[in-house]
């Protein structure tokens, strides 16, 4: 408890650091910027789905490794903000998946001296090929975002006929985060500058519950404002997005080999 | 006698505690230039808001050429969008005002919801973009952009429907000189991009003396939600009292004893 209020900012931090990030390395020239918005969200989800329907370690670890080095030769920081996204899958999906490795019956490969477990292969296998899954899954999307600024994926989004009223959602939650980063980030940098030493673990909760609230009020009011700021302009509950991208030929050729890729990894036995 | 454009009588509006607007009554012409001064909470915005039609009094009548505003007709599609077409709001808060993901967006979400064509909507916000000089900002994100370039970028959004009225919330407020001079420069040039001048109507709550010759043809001073005392501008800088009463002014105590105000060298503290 007595670091929360520090752990909080820093998880902020990353937070916003991510999206500007995101927005920044969306616009650089590589090899994933130059591809249409749409055909990226299409390979990407060709390659998710075959991913989750694999069984086969190697075939899902060929997609990881083609996946990285794609998004490495497009830009080299998403390695940092990668590392930050696959610790976080790595200790969630770890945990959740570890039960597979005992549980499962198979041929023994090691017993669990006083616990009486025994690891068998099949559940060793269960385990790596649920941990891959999700770890390539989360790259393939992080890839996604962090090659395309991101009024290109929304308008993306629509183009691919996903309703207009998610990517909106989709759009307002984007900005909500934003404002709700920013006003943190300005009360934390205020307040640091404010403090003299350090607080005592009492404080420290009493700060951080103050925060809270007046950081969830303040968001509230910021909301109203931007929605009265819409309805001034005209918005009556229905948004109007402009026609998107067409795609170039190297956008079909890459639709193409990613399911020609997807079929291989699901027929992969 | 000529309709006015807005006509309030005897409005009355409260949050949750304590009016924010008392029996104000009062009139604006159309091709007028008001200046709504007066301290914080003296009840600017709420002001700009009613004429925005944003908020709805719980008693009195809001009246726009001579059409009551209510939430009953604003539910009328063909009503809201005539009036939103013809009335602009740029608000105190840029980045409340500034919701989309790039530039170029924001200032096509006006035109996009007024359904104009696509093609339309390219060519409105590219020219509006060029007419302002930020067609260089065209695919940032709002939220990278200073202060001052925000604001532009929100005046710009609200001027690309081109409208007849403008309602501005503090315009110039934390704004360096340059970028002060800029604004009014975008203001001067949407004015007299219209064929009859006289058409614009502007209405400035601000707290900013210095461009208050500028804005406006005449001032209001507010005071816990009425109307204290209207003017030119030069009547309302000449009065003293008037100002250091509505928190425009500091009186300042020099070390010889002797106290005057500075007349817009200061802000009221915030
Ligand atoms: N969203 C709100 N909820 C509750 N009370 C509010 C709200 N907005 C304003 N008020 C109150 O209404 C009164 C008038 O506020 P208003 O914002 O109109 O003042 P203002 O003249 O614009 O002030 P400023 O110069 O600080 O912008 C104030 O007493 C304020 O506390
Ligand atoms: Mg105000």
């Amino acid at each position: 408890m007595a670091n929360f209020v520090e752990h909080h900012v820093s998880h902020l931090m990353q937070g916003w650091d991510l999206i500007q990030r995101a927005d920044s390395t969306g616009r650089l020239h590589g090899p994933l910027q130059s591809l249409s918005a749409p055909a990226k969200i299409v390979v990407a989800a060709l390659l998710i789905v075959a991913v989750v329907a694999s069984t086969h370690v190697w075939a899902i670890l060929g997609i990881f490794v083609l996946t990285l080095t794609l998004a490495l030769l497009s830009c080299r920081v998403v390695f940092d903000l990668m590392r930050i996204a696959w610790l976080g899958v790595f200790s969630f999906t770890g945990v959740m998946s570890l039960p597979a490795l005992f549980l499962t019956r198979g041929p023994e490969l090691l017993r669990v001296p006083i616990a009486g477990w025994t690891l068998t292969s099949t559940g060793l296998h269960i385990f790596l090929v649920l941990l891959l899954r999700a770890e390539t899954a989360v790259t393939i999307t992080l890839t996604v975002i962090l090659t395309t600024p991101w009024p290109r994926l929304l308008a993306g989004l629509r183009t691919l006929k996903v309703p207009s009223l998610v990517v909106a959602l989709i759009g307002a939650t984007y900005r909500y985060v934003i404002l709700l980063l920013e006003s943190a980030l300005d009360m934390m940098q205020s307040r640091r500058s404010r403090l003299v030493g350090p607080l005592a673990p009492r404080e420290r909760r009493r700060l951080l519950i103050s925060t809270g609230g007046v950081l969830f009020s303040k968001s509230a009011a910021l909301s109203q404002e931007v929605h009265d700021a819409m309805i001034s302009r005209g918005y009556r509950g229905e948004t109007y997005v402009l026609g998107e991208q067409r795609n170039a030929p190297r956008d079909w050729i890459a639709m193409a080999a990613g399911a020609l890729l997807s079929l291989a990894v699901a027929v992969l036995r | 006698m000529q309709t006015p454009l807005f006509a309030i009588d005897n409005v009355n509006f409260r949050y949750t505690d304590g009016k924010a607007l008392d029996a104000l009554s009062l009139t604006i012409e159309a091709g007028e230039r008001v200046a709504l001064l007066g301290a914080n909470g003296s009840g600017k915005s709420t002001l700009l808001r009613v004429l925005d039609a944003l908020l709805f009094p719980e008693s009195g009548d809001v009246r726009f050429c001579g059409e009551l505003l209510t939430e009953d007709a604003f539910s009328e599609d063909e009503f809201a969008y005539a009036f939103r077409k013809r009335v602009g709001f740029v608000f105190q808060n840029s980045d409340a005002q500034l919701f989309s993901t790039t530039v170029f967006d924001e200032v096509a979400f006006g035109p996009l919801q007024l359904r104009l064509g696509a093609g339309e909507v390219r060519r409105r916000v590219a020219q509006t973009l060029e007419r302002f000089n930020i067609s260089p900002l065209s695919d940032r994100a709002p939220h990278q952009l200073s202060g001052g370039e925000k604001r532009k970028v929100a005046l710009a959004s609200v001027l690309v429907l081109d409208p007849d009225v403008l309602l501005l919330d503090e315009p110039t407020a934390g704004l360096d000189p340059r970028s002060q001079t800029q604004l009014m420069d975008m203001l001067d040039e949407w004015q007299h991009s219209s064929a009859d001048r006289c058409a614009k109507t502007i209405v400035t709550a601000t707290h900013d003396l210095h461009t208050l010759e500028d804005m406006a043809g005449r001032c209001l001073v507010m005071e816990r939600g009425r109307v204290i005392a209207s003017g030119s501008p030069g009547e309302i800088l000449s009065d003293r009292d008037l100002l250091e009463r509505g928190n425009l002014v500091h009186a300042h105590r020099h070390r010889s004893r002797h106290t005057h105000p500075h007349p817009g060298l200061h802000r009221p503290q915030v």
